[in-house]
């Protein structure tokens, strides 16, 4: 195993930071549709944005710039104890990111139901 | 190897076009199919819950490392021709011996599928919202 996060790895941290992300989005902003249909691409977008320097970082090093910072916390956790010892093993990330994304189904499947039944903007009590 | 992510991927992409299919002719299908007419009766919204088939199809590349994995197999038989049927697995994996270069790449195209597969099943949700709204709104205004 590597004693530094791999590009799985650093999308395995951007995701999980997401998922916390897309969690408080969607209920602080319960009656928003748009935040209940696009929230769910964020734990993407963090991932995609954590694993981005990656591709253009020399990897083996600790010492990465700090100006990759940017890219969700690059520099940080490229050689952080904890998150090495848990996220540099591909098949424990890609098991914490299904489950979230099994999560992100089930709750879509909840919404396509829920507004079939009775729309998404509901009547005002008189 | 071409890790397990690869297998998966190319799972979930026949999954995924079994999904298209399905989709588009099952309405057709529901006429002479009993097994569609006795989902149809059970589960009117059925269809929302193909992401099963997609992880189902998903796990069938992975059969040959599960039965490794439990001891049921050794590696060198789990690479008998015979898994072929397992998406191409022991043709993959004789790739791996001999072209390091070609696995770097098909492990690349893995996680692409993945990560495409997954973002076009939630706009499939997406759509499937709006166009819930839409009606909604539709038939409110017609009522009014």
């Amino acid at each position: 195993m590597n004693d530094f996060l791999t590009g799985a790895g650093h999308f395995g941290f951007g995701f999980i930071g997401g998922t916390i992300a897309f969690l408080l989005l969607i209920m602080s902003f319960r009656k928003n549709l748009f935040v209940q249909l696009y929230a769910p691409f964020v734990p993407f977008l963090c991932g995609l944005l954590a694993a981005l320097p990656y591709v253009f970082v020399y990897q083996k090093t600790c010492e990465q710039p700090l100006w990759t910072n940017i890219f969700f916390f690059y520099s940080f956790a490229h050689c952080h104890d904890f998150l090495v010892s848990w996220l540099a093993n591909l098949h424990f990330v890609g098991l914490v990111c299904g489950v979230i994304y099994g999560f992100i189904i089930i709750r879509y499947i909840w919404l396509v139901r829920r507004v079939r039944r009775g729309g998404w903007y509901r009547k005002r009590r008189q | 190897m071409p890790e397990k992510h690869f297998y998966f991927s190319i799972g979930a992409t026949v999954g995924s076009a079994v999904c298209v299919a399905l989709a588009k002719k099952r309405h057709e299908w529901r006429k002479t199919s009993r097994f569609l007419q006795w989902l149809y009766r059970k589960e009117p919204q059925w269809f929302l819950y193909f992401p099963l088939i997609i992880l189902a199809i998903g796990i069938w590349g992975l059969i040959p490392d599960i039965i490794h994995l439990m001891g049921w197999l050794p590696k060198e038989q789990t690479r008998g021709a015979l898994f072929d049927v397992f998406f191409f697995h022991s043709t993959l994996e004789h790739i791996e011996n001999t072209m390091p270069v070609l696995d770097y790449y098909l492990n690349i195209i893995g996680e692409f599928l993945l990560l495409a597969i997954a973002l076009a099943v939630m706009f499939y949700y997406v759509i499937q919202i709006k166009k819930a709204v839409a009606n909604h709104q539709q038939s409110r205004r017609a009522s009014k």
